[in-house]
C-alpha cells in the first residue's frame, strides 16, 4: 500500500502532503509543511512540547498516526496570533516571565489555549491539570500557571467589554524591557 | 517499520485485516511511542478510530463503552460520573484524549489504570475476530489476551450502586504517574457491615488482580480502620509485585494495607 | 496516620566564573545608520537571558534606551570570543566586556554629537530617551537616529567599541594551595518547609524560603525566575530524579519522562524569593552570577527539614518515600512489613542524631 496523500485543515488552511506509513502529526507538521513550533522532545507522549489541538483537543502529536487523522482540523502555534497580534495567552506569557529556553512553550500555549476555549474561568487546579502533561525544566511552572491565569483574566475583560483588549503586536518588547531580538 | 496504516470503517473491515496480521490500534499512545523509537517490527498498523467502535450507551444501569472510546470521552459523560476522578488520575489530557478503553486492557502494570476499573467492575469484554464475535469476563482478557486475529470491540458494565465505588491510586506525583499501588472496588454494605467486595488492585502484579483474600475478610465485617488495616495485610497473598522506576516490591507491598484503607475509608 | 512538618535550612556560597587557562569574553558594538547598536557575542543565550542582560549594560553604558538595543550571538565561528555561557560567568564576563565596549561607543557617540552641535564633549550628556544634549541647556540637543546618520553620511566616523573581560590564569601556590579561582562569590540560603506522611513515606515540599546575595540584580524579575526555576530543579534532584533508582545496580533505570518523573506543576510548592544586594568591586554594575548555584541549598535544606518533620536523616538522594519510609519504620521499631518487631526499640522522638 505505501505511502498515502493526507489531507487535514491547518490553521485554517486546507494542506495535502504525501505521508509515509507510520508517519506521525508531529512529522507532517515539521517536516512536510514547514511548521516547525511543535517540538520532537521525546517520541513517547510523556514530555507534551509536541501538543497540538486536532478538532479543537490537545494531543501528543507524535502518537497520532496521520492517515488516522484525515479531514481533521488542526491548530498549532503558528495559528494563533490574530493577524500578527500576539492573543491574550501568548502576551501573557511574554508579561510574565513564563518562557526561558522556550522549548516547552508551544505545547503549554496549546495546552492553555484548549482549556480557556472549553473554560474561560479555570481555577489554578484546573490550569494545572490542563498543563500535567508538559514538561518545563527551566521555570519550575510557578510563572505559567500565573501567566495562563492572568490570560484567562485579560480575555474575559476583552469579552465583557464588548471588544478585542488591545494586543501586543509580534515582536515588540513588553513594559519590563523582555524583548530583546 | 510501518508497511500500511488502514482506517477501517467497519468492524468487519478491521477483522479482516487483523486475520491478515495487522496490529490493531486504539489511540496509538502505545503503537505510535513503538514505531517513533523503532521498536515495532514490521507490521500493518490498523486504526480502530473510524471502525463504528467509540461511544457510550446506556440501557438501564448496564453501560456499553465502544472500545475506541477515549478516556477523555468518559470523562464528559454525565453517565460514567463515578469515573471521571479515575479518569483524571491517569496521565494527562493530552493523553486522554487518545488512549482508549480497548487498548488499556493490553498494557503491563503499572500501567492500565481502567482495566483495574474494569476488573473491579466484573465488566464483560466484546470481541471480534475470525472466529465471529464472542463475550469474555475482563479477567479473562487481563490473563491471557485474545487470539490470533481477535480484537476487542467494547466493554460492558453495570452502573455500580451509588456509594459502593472506591477509587484511589498511589502516585509518585500528584498527576500524571503510574500506579504505585491502585485501588478500584465494588462493596456493597447492610447495616453497617459488608454483604459483597469486588476489589481490584493495580501496581501490585504484573496485571490488575482481585483482592481475593481481603474480600473474603471483609465479608460480614464493618469498613473500619482496624479491619481494613487487617485486609490490606491479607491481600499481600494476593499480589506479586515488582520493582520499577517508580517504587520497589519492597515499598508496594509494605504500603499495600494503608492505600486499601484509604480507598474504602474516603 | 500523621502528616508531619519540619522546616530545614542549608546555606551555599558559590563562585563566579572559573580559572582554566585564563576566562575572557570578548564584545563588539557597533551603531547602525540609523542609531540601532548591535551588540555582537558569541555567548548563547539558552534562555537564561544574556541577551537581556547584555542589552541592558550596553543601554545603561551608551544612556539610550534598552530598545535602541539588537543583541546578536548569531555565529560563534566569526564572532568576538567568548568561552561560553556556563559556570555562572555570563553575566559577569559577559557583562563587563559589553560595558567596555559600550564604554568606546559611547565617547565616539559623544566626540560626533559634540562636533554636531559645535561644543565639548565634556559638556554633553545623554538623557536616558534618545537624546544626547548639552548639561544645563537641554534644548541644545541631538536625537541618536540624527546623529547615526550625521556620523555615516557626513563625519565618516563609525560608532563602534570594543570590549574584553578576562579573569586572569592564577596558579596555586605549591606551598600553600593559596588560589584566587574564581571572581567573586554570591551566596544563598534556603528554608524548605516540608510534610511527611507517616504511613507512606512520601514527602511534600510545602514552602520555599530563598535568600540571594547577587551583588546586583540586573534584572530582578529573570533573577528571581532563576532563583525559583533553579529551587524546583533542586526539588526534583531531591524527591524525584535517579537515572539509576536501584544504585548500584542498573536496574530499572528510566527510559522516557513517563518513568523519569519530575514534580508538575500540582506538586510545586509556594516560593518566596529576596534578593539582597552587595555589589562586586569587579562585576558589571556590581553583578555576580547564580547561573548555576540556584538548585544547590534547596536539596539539603529539604533533607533536614525531613530530618526535621520525623527524625529520619538521609543522605543520598533521591529522597524518596521508600528511603524516608524505611528510616521510620526502624524508628518504630517496626519490621520489614510494617509491623511491631522484635527489635529494640530506637529512642522515642527519634529526633537524636545517631
Amino acid at each position: 500500500m505505501g505511502s498515502q496523500i493526507v489531507s487535514l485543515v491547518v490553521n485554517d488552511q486546507r494542506r495535502e502532503f504525501i505521508a509515509r506509513p507510520g508517519t506521525s502529526l508531529l512529522s507532517a507538521l515539521r517536516e512536510s509543511l514547514g511548521l516547525m513550533a511543535a517540538k520532537r522532545g521525546c517520541g513517547q507522549g510523556t514530555c507534551g512540547t509536541c501538543t497540538v489541538l486536532v478538532d479543537d483537543r490537545p494531543v501528543m502529536s507524535c502518537l497520532v498516526a496521520v492517515e488516522t487523522i484525515e479531514g481533521a482540523s488542526v491548530r498549532t502555534l503558528e495559528g494563533v496570533a490574530r493577524g500578527g497580534e500576539l492573543d491574550e495567552v501568548q502576551s501573557a506569557f511574554v508579561d510574565g516571565f513564563a518562557t526561558q529556553c522556550g522549548f516547552c512553550t508551544a505545547g503549554m500555549i496549546m495546552s492553555a489555549e484548549a482549556l480557556l476555549e472549553r473554560d474561560p474561568d479555570p481555577s489554578r487546579e484546573d490550569v494545572v491539570e490542563a498543563i500535567s502533561g508538559n514538561v518545563c525544566r527551566c521555570t519550575g511552572y510557578a510563572s505559567i500557571v500565573a501567566a495562563i491565569l492572568d490570560a484567562a483574566r485579560r480575555r474575559r475583560d476583552a469579552a465583557s467589554s464588548g471588544g478585542d483588549a488591545p494586543a501586543v503586536p509580534a515582536g515588540s518588547e513588553a513594559a519590563d524591557g523582555a524583548g530583546v531580538r | 517499520m510501518i508497511t500500511a496504516v488502514r482506517v477501517p470503517d467497519s468492524v468487519a473491515a478491521a477483522a479482516t485485516y487483523a486475520a491478515a496480521g495487522g496490529r490493531v490500534m486504539g489511540g496509538g499512545t502505545i503503537v505510535m511511542a513503538q514505531v517513533n523509537s523503532g521498536s515495532l517490527a514490521e507490521t500493518e498498523l490498523i486504526s480502530l478510530r473510524k471502525a463504528g467502535v467509540s461511544g457510550i450507551r446506556v440501557d438501564g444501569r448496564v453501560v456499553r463503552i465502544g472500545a475506541a472510546t477515549t478516556f477523555a470521552d468518559i470523562e464528559r459523560s454525565p453517565e460514567l460520573a463515578f469515573l471521571h476522578a479515575a479518569m483524571r488520575t491517569i496521565a494527562s489530557p493530552p493523553i486522554r484524549n487518545l488512549a482508549t478503553v480497548g487498548g488499556n486492557l493490553f498494557v503491563p502494570q503499572p500501567y492500565g489504570d481502567f482495566a483495574v476499573c474494569l476488573l473491579a467492575l466484573g465488566a464483560t469484554v466484546e470481541i471480534a475476530g475470525p472466529g465471529g464475535p464472542r463475550r469474555a469476563p475482563v479477567e479473562d482478557v487481563l490473563t491471557a489476551g485474545v487470539a490470533q486475529g481477535e480484537f476487542v470491540t467494547a466493554v460492558a458494565l453495570s452502573l455500580p450502586a451509588a456509594g459502593t465505588w472506591f477509587h484511589h491510586k498511589a502516585m509518585r506525583r500528584k498527576l500524571n504517574s503510574a500506579a504505585i499501588v491502585a485501588v478500584a472496588a465494588v462493596v456493597d454494605t447492610a447495616d453497617g457491615v459488608v454483604t459483597s467486595a469486588r476489589i481490584a488492585l493495580g501496581g501490585v502484579a504484573p496485571r490488575p488482580v482481585r483482592a481475593v483474600s481481603a474480600e473474603r475478610l471483609l465479608t460480614g465485617r464493618p469498613l473500619e480502620h482496624d479491619v481494613l488495616n487487617e485486609a490490606g495485610r491479607a491481600a499481600r497473598a494476593d499480589i506479586a509485585p515488582f520493582d520499577d522506576a517508580y517504587a520497589s516490591a519492597w515499598y508496594r507491598r509494605r504500603v499495600l494495607p494503608v492505600h486499601l484503607r484509604r480507598a474504602l475509608l474516603g | 496516620m500523621a502528616k508531619l512538618r519540619g522546616r530545614g535550612y542549608a546555606s551555599v556560597n558559590y563562585p563566579t566564573g572559573m580559572n582554566l587557562g585564563g576566562d575572557p569574553s570578548q564584545a563588539l558594538i557597533h551603531s547602525t545608520t540609523t542609531g540601532t547598536f548591535v551588540v555582537s557575542l558569541s555567548s548563547v543565550d539558552l534562555g537564561q537571558g544574556i541577551k537581556t542582560i547584555a542589552a541592558q549594560c550596553a543601554a545603561e553604558t551608551l544612556g539610550l534606551p534598552y530598545g535602541n538595543i539588537i543583541v546578536d550571538t548569531a555565529d560563534t565561528d566569526t564572532g568576538p570570543h567568548c568561552m561560553g555561557t556556563f559556570a555562572s560567568r555570563g553575566t559577569h564576563r559577559v557583562g563587563n566586556a559589553v560595558i567596555m565596549a559600550a564604554a568606546e561607543a559611547r565617547e565616539v557617540m559623544l566626540e560626533v554629537a559634540a562636533e554636531e552641535l559645535e561644543v565639548d564633549a565634556a559638556d554633553l550628556e545623554t538623557d536616558g530617551t534618545g537624546f544626547i544634549q548639552v548639561r544645563g541647556a537641554d534644548e541644545k540637543r541631538i536625537h541618536i537616529t540624527d546623529l547615526a546618520l550625521a556620523a555615516h553620511f557626513e563625519h565618516g566616523r563609525t560608532i563602534s567599541g570594543r570590549g574584553i573581560f578576562l579573569k586572569e590564569k592564577n596558579e596555586p601556590v605549591p606551598e600553600t594551595g593559596e588560589m584566587d579561582p574564581d571572581s567573586c562569590q554570591a551566596h544563598a540560603c534556603t528554608v524548605a518547609v516540608v510534610e511527611v506522611d507517616d504511613e507512606t513515606g512520601v514527602v511534600e515540599v510545602l514552602e520555599l524560603h530563598n535568600a540571594y546575595e547577587m551583588g546586583r540584580a540586573l534584572n530582578p524579575a529573570m533573577a528571581a525566575q532563576q532563583v525559583e526555576g533553579g529551587a524546583w530543579m533542586g526539588m526534583s534532584h531531591a524527591l524525584f530524579e535517579a537515572t539509576e533508582p536501584y544504585y548500584p545496580a542498573r536496574d530499572h533505570g528510566p527510559r522516557d519522562f513517563s518513568e523519569y518523573l519530575m514534580p508538575t506543576a500540582a506538586d510545586i510548592p509556594v516560593q518566596r524569593s529576596v534578593i539582597l544586594e552587595r555589589p562586586a568591586a569587579n562585576g558589571p554594575f556590581g553583578a555576580k552570577g547564580i547561573g548555576e548555584m540556584t538548585a544547590n541549598a534547596p536539596i539539603p535544606a529539604i533533607g533536614n527539614a525531613i530530618f526535621d518533620a520525623c527524625g529520619v536523616r538521609l543522605d543520598s538522594m533521591p529522597f524518596t518515600p521508600e528511603k524516608v519510609l524505611r528510616g521510620l519504620d526502624e524508628l518504630r521499631g517496626l519490621d520489614e512489613l510494617g509491623d511491631a518487631s522484635e527489635r529494640a526499640h530506637a529512642p522515642a522522638t527519634g529526633h537524636e542524631r545517631p
